[in-house]
């Protein structure tokens, strides 16, 4: 008489524990270090907006106003910091860094220079200079893109690049951040 | 009634050594985001100064230290002070204790401390 074999779902169940175990703790590391980076780029951008925050003394000396003097060099300024904050090379270009896969690329840099109740607009696209954009009795009404409201001299960047995503796949993504610049 | 349940208490081990393996990684990672921290709180100190101080210096080093670094050095950072909108440099380098986990045999786990090192500059301007 044929007797059936005994199951064994003892073996499948160590084998699910483990599996299970291994994927969780795998996902965790890997998302605990995309937040990590995530943080480092925010930090990043903000650090190099404070950078190239330098107001002009003489007009702040004489009218009390805060503006920077010179957006040109303001955004010069800005990229050399961000390539020294994120280890970028000339060509923006990561160096040792296992989760920034691409070139960063400084989508757009604008500075709202305050004059009044006017806001003066100087933008970078790509690195392009934009024709200055004059918003009249905008103080205090107009957003910057990441939504705060321009009340003093603000700049305002936003950059992109690829990162190792939680699958060994890839994303392309987007980092803002705005300083103003206040006596307070 | 043992054999079914040997492999499943191994599993239970293997599971409690991966978390272990896991939970030391994360302190390494939140440590190097620690440096991160430290960077930017000096780095602020240095805009409103102009410089890194003699005093800040050895305050950041104390920090550092307190993060697991050493061989500490801050060549290349800005050690005198300098004019409003001129540029300003913090270059933190040393190695950080990291603690490595190695599988020896099923049931034996072997713990290392590794030096990796780190390299964090940071670039602003005076704003004195």
């Amino acid at each position: 008489m044929l007797k059936k074999d005994e199951g064994s779902i003892e073996h499948t169940i160590a084998l699910m524990v483990i599996l299970i175990v291994s994927f969780l703790v795998l996902h965790q590391y890997r998302l605990t270090t995309i937040n990590l980076v995530s943080e480092l780029v925010e930090d990043s951008i903000t650090a190099s907006n404070l950078a190239s925050a330098v107001i002009d003394i003489e007009e702040f000396g004489t009218t009390n106003e805060i503006k920077v003097k010179d957006a040109g060099e303001a955004y010069e300024t800005y990229c050399n910091a961000l390539k020294s904050n994120l280890m970028l090379d000339d060509y923006f270009m990561p160096v040792n860094n296992d989760y920034i896969k691409s070139n960063v690329t400084v989508h757009d840099y604008i500075l709202y220079n305050v004059n009044g109740n006017d806001i003066e607009e100087y933008r970078f696209s790509n690195g392009v200079p934009q024709a200055l954009t004059t918003h009249n009795s905008m103080v205090g009404v107009m957003l910057t893109p990441d939504g705060k409201l321009i009340e003093n001299t603000t700049i305002y960047s936003k950059v992109g690049f690829t990162i190792r995503g939680l699958q060994e796949d890839e994303y392309y993504v987007y980092k803002d951040e705005s300083v103003d610049i206040t006596t307070r | 009634m043992l054999n079914k349940t040997i492999p499943v208490l191994t599993a239970i081990v293997l599971a409690a050594a991966m978390i272990l393996i896991f939970v030391s990684w994360i302190g390494n990672i939140n440590n190097k985001g620690e440096i991160n921290t430290i960077a930017r709180k000096y780095m602020l100190i240095m805009e409103t100064e102009g410089y890194l101080s003699v005093e800040q210096e050895q305050n950041l080093i104390a920090d550092l230290e307190a993060e697991n670094m050493n061989n500490i050095s801050l060549s290349g950072t800005t050690m005198t002070e300098v004019g409003y909108g001129n540029e300003i440099v913090l270059n933190i380098s040393g190695n950080m204790k990291f603690n490595n986990f190695d599988f020896i045999s099923l049931f034996e786990l072997d713990k290392e401390i590794i030096d990796i090192p780190i390299n964090k500059p940071l670039r602003s301007t005076a704003k004195y």
